[in-house]
């Protein structure tokens, strides 16, 4: 299934959740930079795909089959970096191009099924063994990125399973990226599923952690509309941003970037 | 009136002393462990933890606000401007470090490019103190104390919640920039090594002044230790008498002790005790 979104002819859903996850870690490689060498394990990252009927570790290379790794391997052992195209505002009304470094670590894959209950089993798994060995952590988040129905069976009990794990700092979290070719406008963060008539999104939707106090703060910073149940769900939207509001330490404002 | 200073620094818990990016200079450079007339001037930098190069940029700042010309911070204009001559010189530091790099046969991974196109940022509280040699003569400090109490000025101009604390007779004078511990979080106004909008920082910058007379003790305290602080006096705890009885080296050790009990964030500490006598 290699349709086209919404309002995106020509690119495939694939590409985009492969593009979208391929700029959440790149999000994150930048969040951990610091210091003279620039860069701190903040995070373990695990991978895990599950567009070709498995549930696996998406990472290749020297990481293949890996699970968790810290961040810096990640950020060193990117399958290749591309240049792309980035449009900025010149600051005199214009815009120029500038050429960046684009890393890419994950390779979309259009074929085969979406087992979606098995890959939230498998990260439900990976979060129990961390908190059990890590249980003064923040809780592991879960971001799953997918451009479609989940064909393996009902993801609620492990989504539910996984939502339950905690460390003393908290539950674990999940939150879910739907990209669809759906017409419907895209939705960032909302606190209801009113507007959503796609009943896969609702399904997301619901497995979908409400966003903790602190991480409800800063997306309020950046310009999302907050509530207090506000969860985190986006539907044809950017989710990288969500990278922006974890806690590493004294963090620079986004209005200062 | 004369004044003494004494710095004491420790790193966050779980990095290296290596990692601190707290940085503080002071003009005079080769300051005396007791000063006989001013002026002095201090600038403390809090480096922020996000991004690359946080210290540089940190040392950079506080180095040029404290050489910079007397009135240079006095107000937001003046304060702005000079910041912004400072980001001037950021390229150059960003250059040399990537020569460095090269030199070192280390060239710059793919995240450290992406890095250092971010900019680096940093807290910064730059203070001036004048006064008057009050003499250390028998015969002068007899006539001075039957005339009048000897008194100075000071200037503080702020980006961010570095924090100095003026306490005179046992009572918090003052608190500057922030003066309530709910005040801080993780997002503090920054400098950034790119932005050389003078408006934009002027827009940032909180100024104030104040007077001082022999007895008044200063505090200049980075975040962790400052929320500490206003947290202490709020509850009339008297803050200050506890870091007076502080050493350089009993500071390291008070700090890891507060911090397991709960009462201080895990951040890097700088503190800068600015005693009139």
């Amino acid at each position: 299934m290699a349709d086209p979104i919404a309002g995106e002819i020509g690119t495939s859903k694939r590409a985009i959740v492969a593009d979208a996850l391929n700029r959440l870690l790149t999000e994150l490689i930048l969040r951990c930079l610091n210091g003279e060498e620039g860069m701190r394990d903040y995070f373990h990252v695990a991978v895990i795909g599950y567009g070709d009927g498995r549930a696996t570790s998406a990472l290749g290379g020297i990481l293949l089959g890996k699970n968790l790794v810290p961040i810096g391997q990640i950020a060193d052992h990117p399958l290749r970096v591309e240049q792309r195209v980035r449009k900025e505002p010149d600051g005199a009304g214009g815009v120029i191009e500038l050429k960046v470094d684009f890393p890419i670590w994950v390779e979309p894959i259009a074929k085969g099924n979406t087992p979606m209950r098995q890959a939230l089993s498998t990260a439900r798994d990976l979060v129990h063994e961390w908190v059990s060995q890590h249980p003064n952590s923040y809780p592991p988040i879960t971001l799953n990125l997918t451009d479609g129905e989940g064909n393996d069976g009902d993801p609620i009990p492990p989504a539910d399973e996984l939502r339950s794990l905690t460390t003393e700092d908290g539950n674990s979290l999940l939150f879910n990226l739907h990209v669809s070719s759906t017409s419907l406008a895209p939705i960032s963060f909302p606190d209801t599923d009113i507007g959503l008539s796609d009943a896969y999104a609702r399904t997301l939707f619901g497995m979908s952690s409400v966003l903790p106090p602190k991480v409800r703060s800063y997306a309020a910073k950046a310009g999302y509309n907050i509530r207090e149940k506000n969860r985190g769900f986006v539907y044809n939207a950017d989710i990288v941003s969500i990278v922006q509001f974890l806690d590493i330490g004294t963090r620079v404002d986004v209005a200062l970037r | 009136m004369q004044s003494r200073v004494a710095v004491g620094w420790m790193h966050k818990d779980g990095n290296g002393p290596e990692e601190y990016e707290d940085t503080w200079c002071m003009a005079p450079p080769e300051l005396p462990s007791v000063m006989v007339g001013g002026p002095l001037r201090i600038a403390v930098c809090d480096g922020a933890t996000e991004g690359m190069l946080a210290r540089r940029w940190a040392q950079l700042l506080a180095s040029d606000f404290c050489n910079a010309s007397a009135v240079s911070n006095r107000n937001a204009a003046e304060f702005a401007a000079a910041a912004a001559s400072t980001v001037a010189k950021w390229p150059d530091e960003v250059a040399a470090y990537t020569a460095e790099r090269e030199t070192s046969h280390r060239p710059l991974k793919w995240y450290q490019r992406a890095g250092l196109a971010k900019g680096a940022f940093a807290t910064l509280l730059s203070m001036q103190f004048y006064w008057q040699s009050s003499g250390s003569s028998r015969k002068h400090k007899a006539r001075h104390a039957a005339s009048r109490v000897s008194r100075g000025h000071w200037y503080a101009s702020a980006v961010g919640d570095t924090c100095v604390f003026q306490v005179k007779a046992q009572e918090l004078k003052c608190a500057f920039p922030l003066s309530r511990a709910q005040d801080f979080g993780n997002t503090p106004q920054l400098l950034g090594s790119f932005n050389d909008d003078a408006r934009h920082i002027a827009s940032l910058v909180q100024s104030t002044e104040g007077s001082f007379t022999e007895g008044d003790h200063f505090y200049i305290c980075t975040d962790a230790l400052a929320a500490w602080f206003l947290r202490q006096a709020v509850d009339g705890r008297r803050p200050w008498n506890t870091l007076n009885t502080l050493d350089v080296a009993d500071l390291k050790a008070w700090v890891q002790s507060i911090r397991l009990k709960g009462e201080m964030v895990n951040d890097d500490v700088t503190l800068i005790h600015i005693e009139f006598w």
